[in-house]
C-alpha cells in the first residue's frame, strides 16, 4: 500500500504538511491521502460544475451564432439554467425498458462517466501542486482510460434491448475507436520533442524549449483537433447522435439522470481532449512572461501559491478557448455521413499522422549533434534532455511548416474527388453562360398553334 | 385557322365607356392563351347545357346599352372593367365557347392515324381536348409520346370525373399532356363504365403511376397493367371511394373507424391509480 | 414490384439479409407526416415506399359542395408554406373560366406578392434542408429573413402563414402606403443575407460531399417522372411555366431561369438560390412599373361560371401547380382537381434514393422539397 501510494508522486505544499506535522499524525497520511482527497474533491467539484456550465455555454454560444439569445429566464442571463436542468433531471421518472438488462442498463452510464472523470487526475491544471497525480506515463494513462468509455457506450446500446439503439451504439463506438488511433498517432510528434509521457513533464519541456509545440507540429495539432472532434462525437462527426438520423443512438432509452450522466461523460471528455491539446501543443499552463518567480518582469515573487493559481487560470483560459472553437465548429458546419466520416478517419487522418511521425523523426535525427549521429547539430543537452538551440527552434518551425503544407494540400484536394475538377467560380460562370444561351433561344418565338393555354 | 367573326353581339364584351382602357387591356391580354380556333358557335360537346343561357340574357341588355364596337380579335379576352359609378357589369359574359378543331396540324395527324377512335376533338378557352375510345387509348398515348410531331413527353396530370347520369360511361379519365419541345398541351379523355378497368399509361409515362393510384383510390377505377395498384391516400382497408358522387361528405360512422379506434375508460371517482382499460371490438 | 409495408420477422438482428426500416410519420426530417419504408442492405437503400395520406383532408370533395369563393382559403392550406402562390393558381383558373380581366395594378401586385412568397418558401426549404444535413444555423438565419416577409404579409393580408391574399377578380384591398417602402427595404437587405448563406454552404467541403452526386436524375427520366419545378430545372431541363406559358403579368418582366447541369442535389440547391435572386429582380421591376388603378374587377357576388372546363397552371415554388375546374353552370364546381407538384415530385424519391445510403434519404427528401399539405390535400 505504501509502495503504491509512494509511486503517485506529487508534492503537497509545505503548509499542508506543516499543518499536520504539528499535530503529529503520520506525515505520510497527510501527504499521500488527505491532501490528494482534498485535491480530488476540488477538481471534481470544479469540473462537474464546469460541465454543467459548459452546457449553458453551448446554448448561449449557439444562440448568439444563430442571432438569438439563448436561456434568459432562469436567473440573470439564464445563469441558473444548469441548476434548473440538473434538478429536473434528478426528479424525473426512472424509466427502464421492459426487457432491458437492468444491471447493465444501470451500469453503462456509470462506466462512461467514471472513465471520463478518472482521467482528470493526471491533467496538469497548473504548476506545482495543481496536478493531482503527476505520473510519468500520464499521457498513456489518459489514452488507455478514456478508451474504457467506449465500453459504456456499447453496453448502453446492448442493454436497451432495441435494434436501433444497438446499431447506433455500434456505429458510435466504431467511430470513437477509429479516431482514437488518429489521436494517438498525432501526439507522437510532439512527444518526440518532450521526450516524456508525463503531462507535467511535457509542459515543463515546452517551458525549457521556450516554444509551444504547436509551432513545431502544426500538422500534429490539426490532426489531433480533428481526431478529438471525432473521438467525442462532436461537430461534423455527430451523425450517431444527430436528431435527424434514423438510427437513434445509444442513449435513446435513457432518461433522467442516467442520460445526464452520458451527457456529462461527453462534455468531460471534451474538456479532457481540449486539456490534452493545450498541454501538448499550446504550452499547458505556461505563459510567456509568467514564471515561478516573476510575473511579466515584476518580481521576484515568492508566493508560489499565487503562481499556481495564475497558472491554473491560464490553463483554464486556454482550454475554454479550445472548447469555444469546438462549439463554433458544431454550429457552423453540416455533418458528415457515416461512410465519409470513417473514410476521413482511416484514409486521411491515420496516414497523415504516420507521415507526420516519420517526417518529424527524420528532421529530428538530422538536427542531432554529430556525436549522436545527427548532421546539423542544432540541439544541446541540458539536464538529460535534448533542447534545441535558438537556430534549432527556427529549424523545427520551418520543418513543421514544410511537413504540414503539402500534406494538407493533398488532403484538401483529394478528399472530395470532384473538387479537383470542381472549381466553383468556373462552374458558376459556365452555368451563367449556358443559361444566357438557353434564354436567348427561348425568347425566339415558339411554334404554338392552338394547343397552348 | 378559323376566322373569327362573331355573329352574336359580343356576349363577353366589356361595356366600357373609356375606349382606350379597353384597347390597352386587349393588347395586353391577347397572349397566346386564347389565340386560335374558338368563338364560332357553341358546340354540344359538353353535356351540361342549361346553365349559361340565363345569365346570358341578363348580359344582353346591359351590353346593348353601351355599344362599343371592338375589334373582333378582342372578343374572347375582354373582361369588365370596374369603372367609377357605372352600373355593375356582369363579369361572366357568355357561355364557354367550345368548337371543333379544324385545320390544326397535330389534330389532323391524330385523326388520320386513328380515324373513328377519336370521337371528338374540341377546343375550349384555348385548350384542346381529344376524346378517344377506350380500345385505342393506349395506342394513342404511345403515339402521342413517340411521334416527333406530337412529342408529348410529360404527363402533367391524370384524373377522373364521375358522371353518375351517363350510364355506361360514368367515368371520364382525363389525361393532361405537355410537350416540352413543342410547348403545347393536350387533354385526352376516355370514357369508362362503372366496373370496367381502364388501361394504364404508367408504363408510358412513369409519372402517371401515383396519379392512377389516386384515381383508383378516390373513384374505384381499376387500371389494367398498373405495376402497383393500391390505395395511396386512404388506409388500405378503407371501404368506398370518396370522390364518387354518391359518397356523402358529412360525418359518417364507418366500420373503419370503429375497427381501428381504441377506447379507454378512466374512472374519475376513485383515486388516480385506478384506471380501467376497455377496448371496443 | 410491391414493397412490403410491414417489418419482416427476423430471428436475430443479423439473420435477415435485408432490413426493413420505418422512417415513421413522426420524424424530425420528413417535413410533416410522411412515412417512408426503407428496405436496407446494410446501409444501402435497395427499396423504398412512401406511405402518405396522413394529412388527407378531402379538399377536392369539399370543393364540390362549396361555392367558388369559399374554396379559395382551402388552397392556402395545401402548400401551407407558400400560401399566396397557391391562391394565385386557383383564382386565375376561375378567372379564366369566367373570362374576366383582372386590372393591371392587381396583376402587378399579385406578381409582387407571389414572388415574395416564392422567396419565403425557398428560404424555408433552405433552412430545413440545411438543418437535415447538419448545418443548423442556416435554419435560424433563413427564418430571420422569412420573418420579414411574413410581417409584410401580415400587415397587408392579415395572416402570416395561410394568407388568403387574392380574390376572384383581383385583390380585395389595395396595399397600404408603406408597403412599397417595406418591400424595397427588404430587397435591400436580401442580397447580403443570401451571400451569407452562400458563404456558409456553397464551397463548404462537407456540404459538397453531402450533396454533390447525390440523387442524380437525368433529364429524360425527370421528364418521364413528371417532375417539375426546381427539381426538373436542376436536371438541365428548361421548363418554367412563367416563361413557357406566361400568366398574370410575367411577360412584362425580364428574368432568367436557372438551369442546372448534373441533376444532383447540389444543382437543385444552386437553382433555388438563384431563383431567390431572380425573384428579387422581378419584384423590383414590378415595383418600379406599378400602375395606378383599381385592384378588383367586377365579379358578381354569386358567381356562376358558365358550363365548361379549364386547366390553368402556374409555376409555384415547388413545381407546376395546376387547377382543373369542371363547371356545370351552378355556383359550385362539378369537379375541382388540384395538380399537386409535391405529390407528383415525391414519386421520384424512390428512383433517386435506390443505391444511396440511409443518411442520403434525408437529404433527398429535403431536395425534392415537399410539403405534406400538398401531397395529401
Amino acid at each position: 500500500m505504501q509502495g503504491i501510494l509512494a509511486t503517485l508522486m506529487f508534492v503537497a505544499p509545505d503548509w499542508v504538511v506543516s499543518l499536520t506535522r504539528e499535530r503529529r499524525p503520520n506525515a505520510f497520511w497527510a501527504e499521500y491521502v488527505l491532501w490528494p482527497v482534498i485535491q480530488i474533491l476540488i477538481v471534481l467539484f470544479v469540473i462537474l460544475t464546469l460541465v454543467a456550465y459548459l452546457v449553458y455555454l453551448e446554448r448561449k454560444v449557439s444562440a448568439f451564432i444563430q442571432a438569438r439569445l439563448g436561456p434568459m429566464r432562469v436567473g440573470p442571463w439564464g445563469l441558473l439554467q444548469p441548476a434548473a436542468d440538473g434538478l429536473k433531471l434528478l426528479l424525473k421518472e426512472d424509466i427502464i425498458p421492459l426487457k432491458a438488462d437492468r444491471v447493465v442498463f444501470a451500469l453503462a452510464p456509470i462506466i462512461s462517466v467514471v472513465a471520463a472523470l478518472v482521467v482528470l487526475a493526471v491533467i496538469p491544471w497548473g504548476a506545482a501542486w495543481a496536478t493531482i497525480a503527476n505520473i510519468n506515463i500520464g499521457l498513456l494513462f489518459i489514452l488507455a482510460v478514456s478508451s474504457v468509455g467506449v465500453l459504456g457506450l456499447v453496453l448502453a446500446g446492448w442493454a436497451s434491448n432495441s435494434k436501433y439503439s444497438l446499431l447506433g451504439a455500434l456505429r458510435s463506438s466504431a467511430q470513437m475507436v477509429s479516431y482514437e488511433i488518429g489521436l494517438g498517432l498525432s501526439i507522437i510528434g510532439a512527444l518526440m520533442f518532450a521526450r516524456t509521457l508525463s503531462m507535467s513533464g511535457i509542459v515543463e519541456a515546452q517551458q525549457a524549449d521556450h516554444v509551444w509545440y504547436v509551432f513545431f507540429q502544426p500538422l500534429g495539432f490539426l490532426v489531433y483537433l480533428i481526431s478529438a472532434l471525432g473521438e467525442t462525437n462532436r461537430a461534423p462527426f455527430d451523425l450517431p447522435e444527430a436528431e435527424s438520423e434514423l438510427v437513434a443512438g445509444y442513449h435513446t432509452e435513457y432518461s433522467g439522470f442516467r442520460w445526464a450522466l452520458f451527457f456529462m461523460a461527453e462534455y468531460s471528455s471534451m474538456i479532457v481532449t481540449a486539456a490534452i491539446a493545450v498541454t501538448l501543443f499550446l504550452g499547458g499552463w505556461m505563459l510567456p512572461g509568467v514564471t515561478g518567480t516573476s510575473l511579466f518582469g515584476i518580481g521576484p515573487i515568492q508566493n508560489s501559491t499565487l503562481h499556481t493559481f495564475a497558472s491554473v487560470a491560464v490553463f483554464g483560459l486556454k482550454v475554454m478557448l479550445l472548447i469555444y472553437a469546438y462549439m463554433w465548429f458544431r454550429w457552423t458546419w453540416p455533418r458528415y455521413r457515416y461512410d465519409q466520416l470513417m473514410e476521413l478517419g482511416w484514409k486521411w487522418l491515420i496516414p497523415a499522422g504516420l507521415a507526420n511521425i516519420v517526417l518529424t523523426g527524420i528532421f529530428y535525427v538530422l538536427a542531432l549533434p554529430p556525436a549522436r549521429g545527427g548532421v546539423f547539430d542544432l540541439m544541446r543537452e541540458v539536464s538529460g534532455r535534448l533542447v534545441p538551440t535558438g537556430k534549432g527552434v527556427g529549424y523545427f518551425i520551418l520543418t513543421g511548416t514544410a511537413i504540414t503544407v503539402p500534406l494538407v494540400w493533398l488532403l484538401l484536394v483529394n478528399i472530395n474527388r470532384r473538387s479537383r475538377d470542381f472549381n466553383l467560380h468556373d462552374q458558376r460562370q459556365l452555368q451563367v453562360n449556358l443559361r444566357r444561351e438557353r434564354l436567348e433561344k427561348a425568347l425566339q418565338p415558339q411554334p404554338s398553334d392552338g394547343g397552348t393555354q | 385557322m378559323t376566322d373569327e367573326t362573331n355573329d352574336k353581339p359580343p356576349g363577353d364584351e366589356a361595356e366600357n365607356p373609356q375606349g382606350k382602357e379597353v384597347g390597352k387591356d386587349e393588347e395586353r391580354t391577347s397572349p397566346p392563351k386564347t389565340s386560335g380556333s374558338e368563338q364560332e358557335r357553341p358546340s354540344e360537346s359538353l353535356s351540361v347545357e342549361p346553365g349559361p343561357s340565363e345569365p346570358d340574357s341578363k348580359a344582353q341588355p346591359a351590353v346593348a346599352s353601351s355599344e362599343k364596337p371592338t375589334p373582333p380579335k378582342a372578343a374572347p379576352t375582354a373582361g369588365s372593367k370596374p369603372t367609377a359609378g357605372e352600373k355593375p357589369a356582369v363579369a361572366k359574359k357568355g357561355p364557354v365557347i367550345t368548337s371543333d378543331i379544324a385545320g390544326d396540324f397535330l389534330i389532323d395527324r391524330i385523326r388520320e392515324r386513328f380515324g373513328d377512335a377519336i370521337t371528338e376533338a374540341v377546343a375550349t378557352l384555348g385548350q384542346q381536348i381529344v376524346r378517344v375510345k377506350k380500345e385505342s387509348y393506349v395506342e394513342l398515348c404511345h403515339f402521342l409520346r413517340d411521334d416527333e410531331e406530337a412529342a408529348f413527353d410529360m404527363c402533367t396530370d391524370l384524373t377522373a370525373i364521375h358522371w353518375p347520369d351517363k350510364k355506361g360511361e360514368e367515368f371520364d379519365i382525363v389525361l393532361f399532356l405537355y410537350s416540352l419541345p413543342k410547348n403545347r398541351r393536350l387533354r385526352v379523355k376516355v370514357a369508362i363504365a362503372d366496373g370496367e378497368a381502364c388501361s394504364t399509361v404508367a408504363t408510358i409515362w412513369a409519372g402517371a403511376n401515383w396519379m392512377e393510384r389516386e384515381v383508383f383510390d378516390m373513384f374505384g377505377v381499376r387500371f389494367e397493367g398498373h405495376p402497383d395498384l393500391r390505395r395511396i391516400l386512404l388506409p388500405p382497408d378503407w371501404p368506398g371511394h370518396p370522390l364518387r358522387k354518391e359518397y356523402p361528405i358529412g360525418y359518417q360512422d364507418n366500420e373503419w373507424t370503429d375497427k381501428h379506434i381504441q377506447y379507454r375508460e378512466i374512472d374519475y371517482d376513485t383515486s388516480l391509480i385506478d384506471v380501467k382499460y376497455a377496448e371496443r371490438r | 414490384m410491391q414493397e412490403q409495408s410491414s417489418a419482416t420477422g427476423q430471428e436475430t438482428l443479423f439473420d435477415a439479409e435485408e432490413m426493413v426500416l420505418n422512417m415513421g410519420p413522426q420524424h424530425p426530417s420528413t417535413h410533416g407526416v410522411l412515412r417512408v419504408i426503407l428496405k436496407l442492405d446494410g446501409e444501402t437503400v435497395v427499396g423504398l415506399d412512401c406511405d402518405i395520406g396522413y394529412l388527407h383532408r378531402g379538399v377536392e370533395k369539399i370543393a364540390e359542395s362549396d361555392t367558388y369563393a369559399m374554396i379559395t382559403p382551402y388552397w392556402d392550406r395545401l402548400d401551407y408554406v407558400a400560401a399566396v402562390s397557391n391562391d394565385l393558381c386557383y383564382v386565375e383558373g376561375v378567372e379564366k373560366l369566367i373570362q374576366v380581366e383582372v386590372p393591371k395594378r392587381a396583376e402587378y401586385l399579385r406578381v409582387i406578392l407571389t414572388e415574395l412568397q416564392r422567396i419565403a418558401s425557398h428560404l424555408l426549404w433552405l433552412g430545413t434542408h440545411a438543418m437535415d444535413i447538419g448545418a443548423v444555423t442556416v435554419l435560424l438565419y433563413a427564418f430571420r429573413e422569412r420573418e420579414e416577409i411574413l410581417k409584410i404579409f401580415e400587415d397587408f393580408i392579415g395572416a402570416r402563414l395561410t394568407a388568403h391574399a387574392f380574390r376572384i377578380g383581383g385583390l380585395w384591398w389595395d396595399v397600404y402606403p408603406e408597403f412599397e417602402t417595406r418591400v424595397r427595404d427588404f430587397l435591400q437587405i436580401l442580397p447580403g443575407r443570401i451571400e451569407e448563406y452562400e458563404t456558409l454552404l456553397n464551397a463548404n467541403r462537407i456540404w459538397l460531399q453531402r450533396t454533390v452526386g447525390i440523387g442524380v436524375l437525368p433529364a429524360e427520366e425527370a421528364i418521364n417522372l413528371s417532375l417539375t419545378g426546381p427539381g426538373l430545372r436542376g436536371s438541365g431541363v428548361k421548363y418554367d411555366v412563367r416563361k413557357a406559358q406566361p400568366y398574370s403579368a410575367y411577360s412584362d418582366f425580364e428574368f432568367e431561369i436557372p438551369i442546372g447541369e448534373n441533376g444532383d442535389t447540389y444543382d437543385r440547391y444552386l437553382c433555388r438560390m438563384e431563383e431567390i435572386k431572380q425573384s428579387a429582380l422581378i419584384i423590383e421591376q414590378a415595383l418600379d412599373g406599378l400602375p395606378e388603378g383599381p385592384v378588383m374587377a367586377k365579379v358578381p357576388k354569386v358567381l356562376k361560371p358558365p358550363a365548361g372546363e379549364v386547366y390553368h397552371s402556374i409555376e409555384g415554388p415547388k413545381g407546376e401547380l395546376g387547377v382543373y375546374l369542371v363547371s356545370d353552370g351552378t355556383g359550385k364546381p362539378y369537379r375541382m382537381r388540384i395538380r399537386p407538384p409535391s405529390y407528383i415530385n415525391l414519386q421520384s424519391l424512390k428512383r433517386m434514393s435506390i443505391g444511396h445510403l440511409v443518411a442520403d434519404v434525408v437529404a433527398l427528401i429535403g431536395t425534392i422539397d415537399i410539403v405534406l399539405g400538398e401531397v395529401d390535400r
